[in-house]
């Protein structure tokens, strides 16, 4: 090894990196070469004052800062991913908690406007579903509003809504007076879903009042499908027939019988029972006759079932009323010469109905008279 | 010369106990810390974080400086732990990082300082007229001078007189006794290369010790 070889494996010699035959030869060459021998010496003190610094500390809040800035950074990345695959065992309870309350918000949801879908598969105006929703049982007999061209289409449409399962809703929410016997009526009516079908033929319409007792649900029904065909663009031939002879006026025969609702003027309605005469107070109070009141005499339809009325939003003096059980009826001098002969018996009296609205009315509900023949007739 | 031989076999032997492949100590806090626990990589920043202050101080020569750079050092080193696969020791592994950082961050030290627009010996504009400022003298204050005869501080000034290239082997080897292989894979360099940057750094601070203070 040369010289200059030599001093440049001095620094390797002081770190003990070299091979022992390189060493050996250092060390002989160290014993003869004085300059060598001072330039290690030299060597070997610089690198003594180079370890010798003293070392820096690090400052007190360099681990914290370091950490914070670790945590914040850990904390996006979790924001990002982990969020999204949490552990099943974190995921789990919060899932079930999720569908328990998306289940009990439904089932609230679903109670509450379950009534209101139910009546909204028959063409009812906003006014009179309110009135249902409110107070009213719920009414197979509404005006049809509803273009149903296809009379099959219809019937398809129509088919699922048994009246058996509209009555027993009506009798589990609102039929609180209904008695056993028509509970047991409505509940005969149940199974017959095929029913209204058959009785969407027009000439059903002019069923008798027994008949329509017979099946007051399903004929409710039908007629409400009959208007809705009425109205429609191709009605069968003799739908139009019908149609033709009501001079395009809607008519809602109904009986109180069924326990559904009826509808106000302009909807021509028909109400049986037994006609009576009563005395009302009159002017000047409209309180009591033995006060001193004039007396009224005025002609009353006992119904046979209680009934209500359901709203009618053209009209607000017409609001509804969910229990009546007697109606006045308003006749001119020729009616009450010509029907005289029907008081105190069974009749069915068809005219328009109208609420209350002077001291004059004496029910809730009174009905301009149109007609009126003994039931049964 | 007796007694430069046991020196040397104390360097020797030094230097074998820092190439001995010794059990990373560090593996357990590694491992926790690829699995996100934080209180383990906790320990490894108190455990290293004096180590890398001074390497990042020694290469930048600037304290405040040497802290931001160990602490996106340690910010990095958690980014990319999962990817740290223990093929070297974990020191090692921040070691690379921290020099990565310390040479960007002197490189961005020379920028600023080259684009300060202004120098302190422009002539400013006083009611008076223009005025020169009267620049401090160039010699050495008193207690520069004072300073100055502190053998150790004159051994700073002369490391860091050295290029980076030279400072960086020599601050790895003679401060931080990493050994010439750790050296080598942290500045990707073949083990011979370091040994003769290692040579030519410890000459040139022994010349400038030898320049300042005469005799060592």
């Amino acid at each position: 090894m040369e010289h200059n070889d030599m001093r440049h494996k001095l620094s390797e010699y002081l770190d003990g990196s070299i091979t022992a035959q390189e060493q050996a030869e250092i060390e002989a060459h160290l014993r003869t070469c004085q300059e060598c021998e001072t330039a290690l010496n030299d060597l070997r003190k610089t690198i003594e004052q180079i370890k010798a610094i003293e070392e820096v500390e690090p400052p007190a809040w360099m681990t914290q800062k370091i950490m914070a800035k670790v945590r914040a950074e850990a904390e996006e990345k979790k924001s990002i991913f982990q969020r999204l695959f949490y552990p099943l065992i974190v995921k789990q309870p919060i899932q079930a908690v999720a569908v328990l309350f998306l289940a009990v918000t439904a089932f609230y949801i679903y109670q509450d406007i379950h009534p209101t879908a139910k009546y909204s598969e028959s063409p009812l105006t906003t006014t009179q579903e309110l009135a249902l929703k409110k107070e009213a049982p719920p009414s197979a007999i509404e005006q049809g509003k509803q273009n149903e061209a296809d009379e099959s289409l219809l019937r398809s449409k129509q088919a699922p809504q048994a009246p058996g399962y509209k009555a027993l809703d009506m009798k589990q929410e609102y039929e609180a007076p209904a008695s056993p016997k028509l509970k047991d009526q409505i509940a005969s009516s149940a199974p017959a879903p095929a029913k209204p079908a058959e009785q969407l033929v027009p000439e059903k319409k002019v069923m008798t009042a027994e008949k329509r007792a017979a099946a007051p649900l399903a004929l409710s029904k039908a007629e409400m499908q009959e208007q809705n065909a009425a109205a429609g663009a191709a009605p069968p031939m003799e739908a139009k027939r019908e149609v033709a002879v009501q001079t395009r006026k809607t008519k809602t025969a109904l009986t109180a019988d069924s326990n559904a609702c009826f509808s106000y003027e302009p909807t021509v309605v028909t109400a049986t029972g037994i006609i009576s005469k009563r005395d009302f107070p009159g002017r000047p109070n409209y309180e009591n006759i033995a006060k001193g009141d004039e007396r009224e005499i005025y002609w009353v339809l006992k119904l046979n079932k209680t009934a209500c009325v359901i709203g009618n939003k053209e009209n607000a003096l017409n609001e509804p009323e969910p229990l009546i059980t007697d109606i006045q009826l308003v006749l001119d001098s020729a009616q009450y010469d010509k029907y005289r002969s029907l008081l105190n018996t069974p009749v069915a009296v068809t005219g328009t109905l109208f609420h209350a609205h002077t001291g004059h009315h004496h029910t809730p509900v009174l009905i301009k008279v149109s007609e009126m023949s003994p039931r049964g007739k | 010369m007796q007694r430069e031989t046991n020196s040397s076999i104390d360097l020797s032997n030094r230097a074998a106990g820092n190439n001995a492949p010794a059990l990373d100590s560090d593996a357990a806090a590694v491992a926790l810390s690829q699995t996100g626990d934080l209180d383990a990589f906790e320990l490894l920043v108190n455990r290293h974080q004096k180590r890398m202050l001074n390497i990042a101080f020694r290469l930048t020569g600037d304290y405040d400086e040497a802290c931001e750079v160990v602490q996106d050092a340690f910010l990095s080193a958690h980014k990319s732990i999962k990817t740290f696969r223990g093929d070297s020791k974990f020191t090692t592994w921040l070691t690379t990082i921290t020099m990565n950082l310390a040479k960007n961050r002197l490189k961005q030290m020379k920028s600023r300082k080259s684009h300060v627009a202004f120098s302190l010996d422009d002539p400013i504009q006083t009611d008076d007229g223009q005025m020169t400022m009267d620049p401090p003298s160039k010699e050495p204050s008193v207690l520069d001078q004072m300073v100055q005869r502190d053998v150790r501080t004159q051994v700073q000034e002369c490391i860091k007189k050295l290029d980076h290239a030279f400072r960086e082997v020599l601050v790895l080897r003679d401060m931080q006794e990493f050994s010439y292989e750790e050296i080598g894979s942290m500045l990707k360099m073949r083990a011979g290369t370091v040994k003769s940057r290692l040579f030519r750094a410890r000459d040139m601070v022994k010349d400038c010790l030898k320049s300042v203070m005469g005799e060592l």
